[in-house]
């Protein structure tokens, strides 16, 4: 009666399958120059706005660099005078070690004077630790170093101006005597050795800090000795300050068993810095 | 014609009118019947008087004139703790404050520094007549009391005898204070409130204008006693401290001739037929002192400034600790001698009138003093720089703005951890003409500032000996010499080199304290606005 197609035929050409699942239209619209006039003058006034803002940074460059030869440079005394007082906060349970060590150090370079007071929140002024100095004038020296023994601070803190944060930890104040000393110069040599003392340093911070784990304290440890090495010191055969802030924290450091360098070592560095 | 005689007169002599007549009447019978009331009240009083139990256990005791010498001992309420639970004791003190039901009243008795809870119940021996005198006695009465002490369970917060009470058995008035108060104790001793505010809660405070006016009443305040005696503890240590030292006290006069160092702010005094002025430092006679071979001398006196400065710190009277001393070599002899001296205050107001601070925190809650031993020296060009650093713009040989002056206050604070401190080598040009000039520079002086809290409580300096080296500074001043022939004379034969330097007292125990105003610290204070009590 019907007569229909076949409809399963295929013929290649006939039906046209679908390659993608959903069409949509195209997100990116090309712009031409004939479009939308808003458009253009948006990016027009913005382009003008960024070559605007590049010129005026050029030129204060330019300034700057015009006033940086006008004044000179201040010479070393003046670098030192960020250091004039470095005034450490002590607590007499734990008193900084390594801090007789860093002051010899910094005679070898410059005038110091070293001033010790007791806070009214403490009794033990600690007067065998650090003799006071008295001066008539403080103009003479480049570095004065107050240690103010106190009740509050675990850690040995150093302040140098009233506004920055104060500076923690003793091997933070051996950075900070280091850098007054040159240490940190920047050249090819001594990278190797501050790469060195900074390992050392932080494994004395994980040995110190209140919260290491006892794990944590073994593993610093064990980088010590293995810094260490079976040398007399830990920067070869010569004492640096870097063995001082050791001393101070090994000497505090409760649990070193398991470390059988630690003992002939502090033994050795007591002779040294005690 | 018989009412026309018996008619009475009004006061102007004219016969009354009707309605003035009923008036009158009206008027006695009020009379009358108030007249019967009060009969009829003192025969109930009477009738309850003869009921009363405790009639001889109260009431107000006849003046005391010396007329007997009971044996009887008074305990001092401080005194007054657990160790004498049970037992009758006799204590005097003032009414604090009383609250009374019918049945029973609640005292605070007060003395100088304690106060301790009373109570009065009815009871077997104590009639209803005798808790409502209690009840009425008015505030700040001085009254003796008899009862015995009772251990209680739960503290009584609002005394500082907070572990004990006195059950009263027998109480009298030896002095009735007016019953209208001018200002309540409770109130003075209230904490203050920020911003100047003077009611908080239903609780108000006592403005400072008030407590000037009455001052008596608010030198009761247990905290006003323990800032007095406290300021006694300053005068006695700087006393003792010096004298163990081999100072010698002297007292110099307040009247003189010759305005010692500006001429501005001193006060004149009509002298017989000339004027004399008050003194404005003993500097003068200090180095007198000094000349005439006292060697190391201090003083305790009066100090007049005819300032017209109304601010929280200066006073037109105060008391002047003053101390000068012959070196031998340097003048830092004599600042390490102020700074120990200083130490050894603030060491032993510590040590010894830790209550006095304690009471004094209570009202005026302010951070302990805190200090370094050896004291800290800094000087100057230190200052300035930290100064600079912290973005004032000053040179190094500007004097310090009393705002500069306390942003160095909390700059030391932050990175020395102290309240006190010295400024050592002062610029020559902002000091007195007779400051010693720096030997190796003469930009700088041998002169110091001490501070405390960031204000200013010292200045001092090594004094010029030398009469000509003087009269050439003194020039250098534009200073007439005319003026200052008399000082000059001081040095004409022979004089050591000497130094010294001067406190304020009531500024010392302000700032010790942390107190806001110096008024607090003054018993009667002096200012360009005040001259009573």
């Amino acid at each position: 009666m019907y007569s229909a197609k076949p409809h399963f035929e295929y013929n290649s050409t006939n039906v046209k399958l679908p390659d993608v699942m959903y069409k949509a239209s195209p997100m990116v619209i090309i712009c031409d120059n004939s479009g939308d006039n808003n458009v253009t003058q948006e990016l027009t006034s913005l382009k003008q706005r960024q070559s605007d803002l590049l010129q005026g940074l050029d030129d204060m460059i330019e300034r700057v660099n015009k006033m940086k030869s006008k004044v000179t440079t201040t010479i070393n005394k003046d670098d030192n005078s960020e250091f004039r007082d470095i005034v450490i906060h002590a607590c007499p349970s734990q008193p900084p070690l390594s801090l007789k060590y860093l002051i010899k150090m910094l005679r070898q370079r410059f005038k110091v004077l070293v001033k010790v007071h007791g806070h009214s929140s403490v009794t033990n002024h600690m007067i065998s630790f650090l003799a006071n100095e008295e001066t008539t004038n403080r103009n003479h020296y480049d570095i004065i170093i107050t240690l103010i023994w106190k009740s509050a601070p675990n850690d040995p803190t150093t302040h140098l101006h009233p506004s920055s944060s104060p500076i923690v930890g003793e091997s933070n104040l051996a950075r900070l005597v280091g850098r007054m000393l040159g240490y940190y110069d920047n050249t090819p040599a001594s990278f190797m050795i501050n790469t060195t003392t900074d390992v050392i340093y932080d494994a004395c911070d994980v040995i110190n800090n209140i919260g290491s784990t006892k794990k944590q304290r073994q593993d610093a440890l064990q980088t010590l000795g293995g810094v260490l090495n079976n040398n007399q010191w830990f920067m070869g055969k010569v004492p640096t300050i870097v063995d001082c802030v050791a001393f101070s924290t090994l000497q505090r450091c409760s649990t070193t068993s398991g470390q059988r360098w630690v003992a002939p070592w502090l033994e050795r560095a007591k002779q040294m810095f005690g | 014609m018989a009412d026309v005689e018996n008619v009475p007169l009004g006061d102007d002599g004219k016969p009354m009118s009707k309605k003035a007549l009923k008036k009158q009447q009206k008027d006695a019978e009020k009379a009358a019947k108030k007249a019967q009331r009060q009969q009829e009240q003192a025969d109930a009083q009477q009738k309850a008087d003869a009921d009363d139990v405790s009639k001889d256990l109260y009431g107000d005791m006849v003046m005391i004139q010396s007329s007997e010498k009971p044996d009887r001992c008074l305990q001092p309420i401080g005194d007054i703790g657990p160790n004498l639970a049970e037992k009758n004791i006799w204590v005097r003190g003032r009414l604090h404050t009383s609250r009374g039901t019918g049945k029973q009243c609640f005292t605070v008795l007060r003395h100088q520094q304690s106060t301790i809870q009373a109570l009065i119940f009815v009871g077997e021996k104590i009639s209803k007549q005798m808790v409502k005198f209690c009840a009425n006695i008015s505030k700040e009465s001085i009254v003796d009391v008899y009862g015995v002490v009772k251990k209680v369970e739960q503290k009584v917060e609002s005394c500082t005898q907070d572990d004990v009470e006195i059950h009263i058995g027998k109480i009298f008035v030896v002095s009735k204070a007016a019953p209208q108060l001018p200002l309540l104790i409770e109130d003075a001793s209230r904490p203050e409130l920020e911003d100047g505010k003077n009611e908080e809660g239903g609780r108000p405070r006592v403005n400072l204008d008030t407590r000037l006016d009455n001052r008596i009443l608010d030198l009761r305040t247990t905290t006003k006693q323990a800032i007095f005696r406290l300021e006694a503890g300053v005068c006695k240590l700087f006393r003792d401290t010096l004298t163990a030292k081999g100072f010698c006290e002297i007292h110099t006069p307040k009247i003189i001739s010759a305005a010692s160092e500006g001429g501005a702010n001193v006060f004149t005094v009509s002298y017989f037929k000339t004027n004399a002025f008050l003194a404005q430092s003993p500097q003068l006679y200090k180095q007198m002192a000094i000349a005439a071979d006292f060697e190391k001398v201090f003083t305790v006196g009066a100090v007049f400034r005819a300032e017209d400065s109304n601010t929280h710190r200066h006073l037109t009277e105060f008391v002047g600790l003053d101390l000068e001393m012959a070196f031998q070599y340097h003048y830092h002899e004599v600042l390490q001698v102020i700074g120990d001296m200083f130490i050894s205050i603030f060491k032993g107001l510590r040590e010894s009138y830790q209550k006095e601070i304690t009471t004094v925190a209570r009202q005026y809650p302010a951070e302990p003093f805190k200090f370094l031993e050896p004291t800290l020296i800094l000087q100057y060009p230190e200052a300035v720089k930290m100064l600079n650093d912290a973005g004032v713009e000053m040179q190094d040989n500007e004097d310090l703005s009393t705002p500069s002056e306390k942003l160095l206050g909390r700059l030391v604070r932050q990175k020395y951890d102290t309240d006190y401190y010295i400024l050592d080598k002062y610029p020559l040009e902002v000091r007195p003409f007779y400051t010693m000039p720096d030997p190796d520079n003469p930009k700088w002086s041998n002169s110091y500032d001490m501070f405390m809290r960031g204000e200013e409580i010292l200045s001092g300096a090594q004094r010029i000996h030398d009469p000509e080296f003087l009269s050439e500074r003194a020039k250098a001043h534009g200073i007439d010499l005319k003026t200052i022939e008399a000082y000059i004379d001081s040095f004409k034969y022979g004089c050591p080199p000497h130094a010294g330097g001067g406190i304020g007292m009531e500024r010392v125990v302000m700032l010790y304290l942390g107190l806001h105003n110096i008024r607090s610290s003054s018993l009667f204070p002096r200012d360009p606005k005040r001259l009573t009590p």
